[in-house]
């Protein structure tokens, strides 16, 4: 207790000293508090403008729709995949989506965007759009013609709230390109540079209706609780979306093309004759995969081919493939085999591509073509599923695509089938055209293996947040560790001063019995208490200021990076949370302590007899 | 065997190269209730040889004993405890903790010793009162004439009755009259108290005071005398 007394009346011994250097150690200790609260402050404005602002915590995507923004690679039923998640624990909100690249213009100007459908009443349950709208008003209801753009779009497009936009863009089946107008409901500020010039918010039902794209979702965004639950968020997740196995099997075919052997791999269902729904979302998912060439998908079908001449009626069971004629042709390359008559319009065209561009026609195997008693330019009836489909016959084939030996089969435009039996797009099986070299067994694999579900959180979704944030931190770290040495200095020469200035008197101290742990302990304390007082005064400064801020907010605006670019009042709220402050003391008092070892340590070791003699 | 017993002391400085002997060959004995001046002129080894005495300063060889125990065979620590406990020192410029009051000053040694608080106050006070500083407990070394340091300084060395008090000079910073009112008041301590003192001046004021006279030249002893 006695050294506690005397190192404190030591430090008024030079009361000038003393105050010089508490002072300095509160300003230190200030500016710690300040560039710490800063910094946080700035990344969480940085985070919450993102998070807050459109991505949310954690994004569910069809897999590799992250890397690849593709309108087709999308959740096929998305209503399923939004039961599932309904109710986990620590969502507090998730918001549906559809996203695709579109052409925005009016009449003075154009620019590519990002569509986003969203449905008006979930989307605020994930983002602050409400609050980002600046000139008109947000959505009413899901299926309003209108939509909401940011402020430099709105700029750039001479266009406000009210006027009329209009998109041009490709739906989900692709084919022709869909142009639609839209008034301006509302013009929108995020706060983020690269939204208000890029991001066009729709009501998710005119997205759908206008990109083919209904019951299907690019995106479902999604709102914790507490940002400390989103790894127990993203666990509860991917618990109940699980990758589960497919159910669609890969076989490898073989073509041969050109005189050169083609790998193929026939993607079914395992279930016989089941047809797969919406092929073009799984396509999508193989175009990705490194080792696919070529994707392109059949739809077969049992039906009844009828021809009638001078009133006599043929009919015969066969199979209908409905095909894409330019992709099966590299794929099969039966539309060169094709045999078409020497008078026909057809006759040395290229037969893929003119088929392609035309509808109402069909291929017949040599066989069927035979028993049916036709020729090429009559026009037969497909029948099936109770209905009928007039055809003509553009040539005949001996051999059809995949194992169709028998001649029995009809090949039409797949297209032409959708519409007239199947009422959506189908396909019974989706071949993909391996590349050359590529193993067709681990392919198969990773094809069925990537068909599942991904679902990331910010940090995944925005690494570079991530990277910017601790760009800061390390900024931060050297801005503190500059701090801390000078500190330090400043300690450690205070306390090898003092200790200089008093070697007699740690000699009278030995002299007389003091041990030299004790005198150590001494100067220690010493040190400690001017860091002690310091870190005080520094602390409560610190603690008036940014509570000072903390509730009136700091506009950064003016000397900081602005947060994209957007402009816009960037204010911060800087905290001290308890991790700052214990870090800053805890740091400040191993300072105090290692700063004093040497002067302590010089002070304990002086040889008696000299320090006596010292003057 | 006597209660102090220096053997064939020597010490030698070694300065660039150059060797001085400061002690050289000192032999001397101290009995019980001493009260024994060191005399010499200013060079001749009283402050070296009170050194080694005092367990503050090793030899180069020779043997110190203080009752029974062979203090040049101590390492440091057990030296730091001698001089704790057994050993007072009053030096020449008082040497007061300028931090502490008079009773603090005085209580420290005892504190260091882990007597408890009440105790250690109440000695303290009662040797500052027997001392008749009994008005300064609570003032600073700077609040004080050096007289009063000195006494202060004698109380600290007596405090927690060592078995021998070494005064280097004690009187040497002092006036006459305040020098005479000291060795009054240490003379009186031995008489009293029986307690053994062991001084080095050159002062012949403070050599009336001494039972015994042991004069010191060239680090050796020339002369020893009893005075009656």
């Amino acid at each position: 207790m006695e050294f506690f007394k005397m190192a404190w009346r030591n430090l008024g011994r030079n009361p000038r000293r003393t105050i010089v250097i508490i002072a300095a150690v509160a300003v230190g200790v200030w500016a710690m508090c300040i560039v710490g609260s800063y910094y946080d402050a700035v990344s969480a404005k940085l985070l919450e403008t993102v998070i807050f602002g459109n991505i949310g915590y954690v994004q569910i995507h069809r897999l590799g729709y992250h890397k690849n923004q593709s309108l087709r690679l999308c959740m096929t039923d998305g209503a399923a995949v939004i039961n599932k998640i309904k109710g986990a624990p620590h969502l507090t909100g998730y918001s549906p989506r559809i996203y695709n690249f579109a052409l925005a213009r009016s009449p003075s100007s154009s620019q590519g965007v990002m569509i986003m459908g969203i449905d008006p009443d979930l989307e605020p349950t994930v983002t602050r759009i409400k609050s980002f709208i600046k000139s008109g008003s947000y959505f009413q209801s899901d299926d309003e013609p209108v939509v909401l753009i940011g402020k430099s779009l709105a700029h750039k497009l001479r266009l406000g709230a009210g006027d009329k936009i209009a998109f041009l863009m490709q739906g989900f089946s692709g084919g022709q390109d869909v142009v639609e107008s839209f008034r301006i409901k509302g013009v929108f500020d995020s706060g983020f540079e690269d939204w208000n010039r890029g991001l066009v918010y729709m009501p998710i039902r005119q997205a759908e209706r206008i990109m083919d794209m209904k019951g299907r979702l690019n995106e479902i965004a999604i709102m914790v609780d507490d940002p400390k639950n989103l790894d127990a968020l993203k666990a509860e997740l991917k618990a109940r979306l699980p990758n589960r196995k497919s159910d669609l099997k890969a076989e490898p075919e073989q073509e041969t093309l050109d005189n050169k052997a083609v790998h193929l791999l026939g993607i079914r269902s395992k279930e016989p004759g089941k047809l797969i729904l919406a092929p073009e979302a799984i396509a999508e998912s193989f175009k990705n995969n490194p080792n696919s060439e070529l994707v392109s998908y059949r739809l077969e079908l049992p039906a009844t081919a009828v021809f009638e001449r001078s009133g006599r009626k043929r009919s015969l069971e066969l199979s209908v493939i409905g095909v894409e004629p330019l992709k099966e042709d590299r794929l099969s390359g039966i539309f060169s085999r094709v045999k078409v008559p020497e008078n026909s319009w057809l006759a040395g065209a290229e037969l893929d591509k003119e088929l392609d561009a035309n509808q109402g026609w069909v291929i017949l195997g040599e066989a069927a073509a035979e028993r049916l008693g036709v020729s090429a330019g009559d026009t037969i009836l497909i029948e099936a599923q109770g209905k009928s489909l007039p055809l003509q016959v553009a040539g005949t084939l001996k051999r059809g695509p995949g194992a169709k030996e028998d001649g029995l089969f009809a090949i039409s435009g797949s297209s032409d089938l959708w519409k007239e039996f199947v009422g959506q797009s189908a396909a019974s099986e989706i071949v993909v055209r391996l590349k050359e070299g590529a193993d067709s067994k681990e392919t198969d694999q990773e094809l069925l293996s990537s068909l599942g579900l991904d679902i990331l959180d910010w940090k995944e979704l925005y690494p570079d947040m991530v990277m910017l944030i601790s760009a800061g931190d390390y900024v931060n770290y050297i801005l503190l560790f500059c701090i801390y040495i000078i500190i330090a200095v400043g300690i450690a020469n205070t306390m090898v001063m003092s200790v200089f200035e008093r070697v007699r008197e740690f000699g009278i101290l030995k002299a007389i019995g003091t041990r030299p742990r004790q005198l150590f302990f001494m100067v220690i304390m010493e040190s400690v208490m001017l860091a002690l007082i310091g870190m005080a005064l520094g602390g409560l400064v610190s603690g008036i200021i940014i509570g000072y801020w903390s509730r009136h907010g700091l506009d950064v605006a003016w000397f900081t990076w602005d947060l994209g670019g957007g402009g816009g009042p960037y204010v911060i709220h800087p905290t001290l949370t308890l991790v700052n402050i214990l870090t800053i003391v805890v740091t400040a008092f191993v300072i105090a302590i290692l700063s004093a070892l040497y002067p302590a340590a010089r002070a304990s070791r002086l040889p008696v007899v000299e320090a006596l003699s010292k003057y | 065997m006597a209660h102090l017993q220096v053997q064939a002391i020597n010490k030698v400085y070694k300065e660039h190269d150059v060797a001085t002997n400061a002690l050289a060959g000192v032999d001397f004995k101290m009995e019980k209730g001493e009260f024994t001046a060191l005399f010499g002129p200013s060079g001749s080894g009283k402050t070296t040889l009170l050194n080694i005495i005092g367990g503050l300063d090793r030899p180069s060889a020779g043997k110190v004993w203080l009752s029974d125990q062979e203090i040049t065979a101590l390492n440091d620590s057990q030296l730091s405890r001698l001089r704790l406990f057994k050993v007072g020192f009053v030096f020449q410029a008082y040497n007061l903790i300028p931090v502490l009051t008079a009773l603090e000053n005085v209580e420290y040694i005892l504190i260091l010793q882990h007597v408890p608080r009440k105790e250690r106050r109440e000695r303290s006070i009662k040797i500052l009162e027997q001392l008749g500083l009994g008005q300064l407990v609570n003032k600073k070394p700077t609040e004080m004439s050096g007289g009063q340091q000195q006494r202060v300084a004698v109380a600290r060395a007596i405090v927690h009755l060592p078995e021998l008090v070494l005064a280097d000079e004690p009187t040497a910073n002092l006036d006459s009259k305040t020098a005479h009112e000291l060795m009054d008041m240490m003379h009186k301590l031995n008489q009293d108290q029986g307690i053994t003192f062991l001084f080095s001046t050159h002062d012949p004021m403070v050599m009336e005071y001494a039972k015994r006279l042991v004069e010191l030249k060239d680090g050796k002893i020339t002369n020893d005398q009893v005075r009656n």
